[in-house]
């Protein structure tokens, strides 16, 4: 058997794993577009705050590669031909596979702005982004970060604890408008601003200045040695449509992670999965969805059957010394909403019928695995359970009995 | 490979922490040491809700959420299923607390380092916990055992 993997990302070592779980002879390539090694990406931030801390940010290293007996390919594919079977890299080499996946991952969208062809404008996606803003640190003072969301954060944190003065963009009335609910991210506004940021809400960049200068709709001006933008992610899907393998916005894939190509597998942030909540098929760009889908369709491809029974939107992001939690449906028809709030800790549920639908804990980390898989596995408990919950000041030991008792009875966490 | 613990049979003496906490972090099972001198860490922690207690165990799970979601490869398994953190990797970014089922893996209140249960993988014998609890409500099973 010959397995090709396209991108050598999260998904790509998770797709490794899960072969070599089931086939351990069969050839594995993998077509690594970054030529920089399986790193992590989330990583690129701490690295960006502390280079010599985190000089090291592989997801796994070149060992594991060679232990797992895999060939690592430094090229982008161009081409793919689901009917020979086979791929063309930009090296003008053909490779042809049995099983191929795609785990291309996501690239950041870009906003058609006046001036942001400029040098020093950038995204924050790859670690060469990181290390390109790193090499031009010295001469950086004002920083301009355009979209609020996580990866606009990251950067703005990492800047931030490298001394830079951060001007925070994000169009929405409300920081994190995916994460967090207003009165959440009123809370988080307050902390940053505390901490020296500039945040300017429900304003949009119009024009980037040669001369150093941002401009908004409101015709305000802001000086800016370096502008971030971080407006959104999508998923790289050329090579599947270029293909015809059936795409939305992300790679349509069966439950076992097989596209509309029986030799054609994608997972990670390019596939379309169930989230539960919601009941759709959507692109859920998050790092632990991408290895267990890379893992499962590794299987899969290996001859298992091992079917995605669905994922959560969830996040968990550390911005200086908060630590802000949150997932499911943060919004939407008949949510019941229970909060709770002490200095600078924040808890809200939103629920439907007995069903937590979904949560923000700020500041409260330690209650959130039951949380989130109450949600993911859809146990029932009723609102005045978690009312109780509150009210005895949430914590660990207050978690509703039902949950460990629904717990127990499902198997798939097992043991060994 | 997991530590199962026993609801009807715990007294909720905590024995199982304080044992937990002195085998790990150098103290050697130094219990005294440990709490008179030292930072004692317990990677296990006992749930009490009125007369119910039991320690909050790690089930070293087959498709552990913990292990896919560690956003920086800190979080490991061991060829014996044991899974543990690599903290010199480990950037305290929380997603394995927020994913782990039984609120096992958790920041430490002391230090807000992340740490969980690695089944006392760098000493002899079964668990310190399992040693040491007086009632033998912890019980060291493979496969998959349940009690
Ligand atoms: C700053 C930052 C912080 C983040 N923080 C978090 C977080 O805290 N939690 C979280 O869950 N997620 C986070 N994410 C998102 C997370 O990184 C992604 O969800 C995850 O990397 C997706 O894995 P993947 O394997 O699908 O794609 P990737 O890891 O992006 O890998 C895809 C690879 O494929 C390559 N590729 C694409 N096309 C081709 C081609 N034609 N030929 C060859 N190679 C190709 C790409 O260049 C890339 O290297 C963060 C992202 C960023 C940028
Ligand atoms: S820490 Fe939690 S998720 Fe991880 S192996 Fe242990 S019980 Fe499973
Ligand atoms: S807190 Fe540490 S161990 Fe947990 S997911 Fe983040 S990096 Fe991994």
């Amino acid at each position: 058997m010959k397995y090709l993997i396209v991108g050598n990302g999260i998904a790509a070592c998770g797709a490794v794993e899960g072969i070599r779980s089931k086939d351990k002879e069969g050839g594995i390539t993998i077509i690594d577009g970054e030529k920089r090694g399986a790193y992590t990406r989330p990583l690129i931030s701490y690295y960006l705050s502390d280079p010599h801390l985190y000089r090291d940010i592989n997801y796994r290293s070149l060992d594991f590669f060679r232990e797992q007996q895999v060939k690592l390919i430094p090229a982008r594919a161009l081409h793919l031909d689901p009917a020979l079977k086979r791929l063309t890299l930009d090296d003008g080499r053909q490779l042809s596979y049995d099983k191929l996946l795609l785990a291309t991952g996501s690239t950041p969208v870009q906003l058609p702005i006046p001036g942001a062809e400029q040098a020093w404008v950038k995204n924050f996606y790859t670690l060469q982004e990181a290390e390109e803003i790193q090499d031009e640190l010295e001469k950086v003072q004002e920083v301009v970060v355009v979209g609020s969301g996580l990866i606009g954060m990251k950067a703005a944190e990492a800047l931030s604890k490298r001394g830079c003065s951060i001007h925070l963009l994000e169009k929405e009335s409300q920081l994190l408008p995916r994460q967090l609910s207003p009165g959440a991210a009123r809370l988080l506004q307050d902390y940053l601003s505390r901490q020296g940021w500039d945040i300017i809400l429900g304003e949009e960049l119009t024009l980037i200045h040669p001369d150093h200068k941002v401009e908004l709709n409101s015709h305000r001006l802001i000086p800016a040695d370096l502008v971030i933008i971080a407006a959104g992610t999508r998923p790289q899907i050329e090579l599947a449509q270029e293909a015809q393998v059936k795409v939305n916005r992300g790679i349509v894939v069966d439950s076992y992670f097989r596209t509309s190509d029986d030799n054609i597998y994608a997972a990670g942030d390019v596939a379309e999965t169930l989230n539960i909540v919601s009941g759709k098929h959507e692109v859920m760009a998050l790092l632990p969805h991408a290895h267990q889908e890379g893992y499962l369709a590794g299987c899969n491809m290996a001859g298992c059957n091992y079917p995605d029974t669905g994922n959560i939107l969830m996040n968990s992001l550390s911005l200086l010394s908060w630590k802000i939690c949150s997932a499911g449906a943060l919004e939407g028809q008949g949510l019941e909403f229970l909060s709770w709030c002490r200095k600078e800790q924040l808890l809200e549920l939103m629920i439907k019928d007995n069903y937590l639908q979904g949560y923000i804990a700020i500041n409260i980390p330690e209650i959130t695995g039951p949380l989130t898989n109450t949600i993911r596995h859809k146990i029932s408990i009723p609102a005045s359970k978690w009312e109780e919950f509150i009210a005895e000041g949430p914590a660990l030991k207050h978690i509703p009995l039902t949950y460990w008792q629904e717990l127990r009875r499902i198997e798939s966490y097992g043991s060994n | 490979m997991k530590v199962i613990a026993i609801p009807e049979y715990c007294l909720g003496c905590a024995l199982c922490e304080i044992y937990c906490a002195a085998e790990h972090d150098g103290y050697q099972g130094q219990v005294l040491k440990a709490f008179k001198k030292g930072q004692p860490e317990p990677r296990s922690l006992l749930l009490v809700n009125g007369p119910v207690s039991r320690l909050n165990t790690c089930r070293h799970c087959d498709d552990a959420p913990c292990l896919h979601g560690c956003i920086s490869g800190a979080i490991k398994r061991d060829e014996e299923g044991i899974i543990h953190i690599d903290e010199q990797r480990c950037v305290l970014c929380y997603t394995c607390v927020m994913l782990c089922p039984y609120g096992h893996v958790h920041p430490s209140a002391r230090s807000g380092r992340i740490i969980k249960c690695d089944l006392c993988r760098d000493s002899e014998g079964l668990p310190a916990c399992v040693r040491h609890c007086p009632n033998g409500a912890l019980k060291l099973c493979s496969g998959r055992e349940e009690v």
